[in-house]
């Protein structure tokens, strides 16, 4: 009788895997994605890789040697409507330390951009997945880089910092450049982007491409050299830094 | 097949579950029944299931996974003690991610191999009641597929083994039965580990006449959470119950027939994690 059982047991195999249901098949549509970048851009003229020379709004000659800006995390918004939109001073908020949380509708993966490269060249910050519906907007936080942070610069140690710019100005009237450096790790409150269209995300439209850019040419404006150490004109920099992040383009 | 082999054959209908680990029900009663069987006695079944499971949050990151799956078995008794058999599903699967992207995948699962051994009975009550212990071990069979995410696979591609111990007590027109089962699931595909689960089993079954009979099940599972590359699913896991109705009709004295569904009546899930409804038939056939 087990002589049977086997030989019923191996035809059984046989037929299921070999002629039955043994063949497999598999279809994967791809959803919604939607990619983020970022890019340095100067407001007057684009400027080559390398050092970045350039005036404020005062006059004053800055000449950035090494520049480097955390973007913590990017969240698509379906409501805009909200004071946050304001165009109104970002005041810095307290340190946070939560960890960027990835969801289908914000970027939780941290990148370092290195302001250096240049102007114009994308830098790829991720991809993802949301729902559809309609976004008007995105905010932009501004965060110190942990471990998993992308594109960490290997000669520049970047955690635990939001901003780090090595450079020089050169007052007005004067002809000697004063160097400067400027490590910062505060966290500067959300930049809410609103889109000047709306995107629709649905069957028929599934992937977009949503670039920002960083007008680091606008950073130093207002900000009194002569007190760079302070924390008031650190705080007003980074202010800057917020408000010169802005949406590019979306396709 | 007598009314009796209603109840000896068909206490629940086997009800595992597409994620191959989240067993429910006592999947070795319908090929082996619960009688001190008699050597050599040969078995076939097939039974279908029809479910759909949701992931995460409604609207933001929820995953829909719709289910059909066919399992066809063959149970073997190697003596009056010992059962032996094996199950091997068809599996389609459908899953939808909130952002619109889906996958469907039709492929054979993974094999499932048990014994169910008789240590008791009562010998001065006519094996009124019989009661031992059930092992066996799920084998990675499925063939698993690149870009397919885990809960879409046909299997995990792993070893799930499992020990419990089961109690069937058969006074006509009732029957009742209870088994507890423990199954521990190593590493598969993706580096995927299931959490480990205890499933149970309540049930009672009453003849209406020698061809129709109505059972009514409890059905639990708990189990830990999934982990994937050592990062746990927060989704998953918890303690879950089916509320178990079924008719089980003898066409023949050989061929049963069997319909029924499993109602989640205990929702207890970590995270965002719900199951519905479980639609299920199948039909038994002794050679």
């Amino acid at each position: 009788m087990i002589f049977k059982f086997l030989f019923i047991s191996l035809i059984f195999m046989i037929n299921l895997t070999g002629c039955g249901g043994g063949g497999s098949s598999t279809t994967i549509q791809e959803g919604i994605t939607v990619s983020f970048s970022a890019m340095p851009l100067s407001t007057t003229q684009k400027l080559p890789i390398g050092n970045k020379t350039f005036k404020t709004t005062e006059g004053v000659q800055i000449t950035l040697k090494k520049a480097f800006l955390v973007i913590w995390s990017v969240k698509l918004e379906t409501e805009c409507s909200s004071s946050n939109f304001a165009q109104w001073f970002d005041w810095l908020i307290p340190q946070a330390f939560a960890h960027a949380q990835e969801t289908p509708t914000q970027l939780g993966v941290p990148n370092v951009i290195d302001i250096l490269s240049d102007d114009g060249n994308l830098l790829k910050l991720g991809e993802i997945y949301p729902p559809p519906s309609t976004y008007c907007g995105a905010t932009v936080e501004l965060m110190k880089a942990d471990e998993d942070t992308q594109y960490l610069p290997k000669e520049t140690p970047m955690l635990n910092k939001v901003l780090y710019i090595e450079g020089d100005y050169i007052p007005i009237g004067r002809n000697e450049a004063i160097p400067f450096v400027i490590d910062l790790a505060k966290t500067p409150r959300p930049r809410n982007l609103k889109f000047p269209v709306s995107l629709l995300l649905s069957t028929t439209k599934r992937t977009a491409q949503i670039n920002f850019q960083i007008n680091y040419d606008r950073w130093f404006d207002g900000v009194d050299f002569n007190a760079l150490t302070e924390e008031t004109q650190k705080d007003f920099l980074l202010n800057n830094v917020t408000n010169f992040l802005k949406y590019q383009s979306g396709v | 097949m007598s009314l009796k082999s209603i109840f000896i054959y068909f206490i629940f209908i086997p009800s595992s579950f597409a994620c191959s680990t989240c067993t429910v029900g006592d999947p070795t009663l319908s090929l082996m029944g619960t009688e001190k069987s008699f050597e050599g006695r040969l078995r076939f079944s097939a039974d279908y299931l029809s479910r759909i499971e949701k992931m995460g949050l409604e609207g933001f990151n929820q995953t829909k996974l719709t289910e059909q799956r066919l399992t066809m078995g063959l149970g073997y008794s190697w003596n009056e003690k010992l059962n032996l058999s094996m199950r091997l599903p068809m599996v389609r699967k459908q899953l939808q991610f909130v952002n619109l992207a889906e996958q469907t995948h039709s492929g054979i699962g993974d094999l499932d191999i048990s014994a169910k051994l008789t240590i008791s009975s009562d010998e001065q009550y006519s094996h009124r009641y019989l009661w031992g212990i059930i092992g066996g071990s799920r084998l990675p069979t499925a063939q698993k597929i690149n870009n397919l995410d885990i809960d879409g696979q046909s299997g995990t591609g792993a070893f799930v083994p499992n020990i419990g111990a089961w109690y069937g007590f058969y006074q006509y027109p009732y029957f009742l039965y209870a088994s507890g089962v423990y199954h521990y699931a190593f590493e598969g595909f993706d580096n995927f580990k299931a959490g480990d689960a205890f499933v149970s089993t309540f049930a009672g079954q009453v003849a209406f006449n020698h061809s129709l009979a109505f059972q009514l099940a409890l059905e639990t599972r708990w189990s830990k959470q999934n982990t994937t590359n050592n990062q746990t699913d927060p989704d998953s896991g918890g303690t879950l119950g089916f509320l178990s109705p079924k008719i089980i009709y003898s066409i023949t004295p050989d061929i049963l027939l069997n319909v029924g569904v499993q109602i989640p009546v205990i929702k207890k899930l970590k995270g965002n994690h719900q199951e519905d409804t479980t639609l299920q038939f199948g039909v038994v056939y002794d050679f």
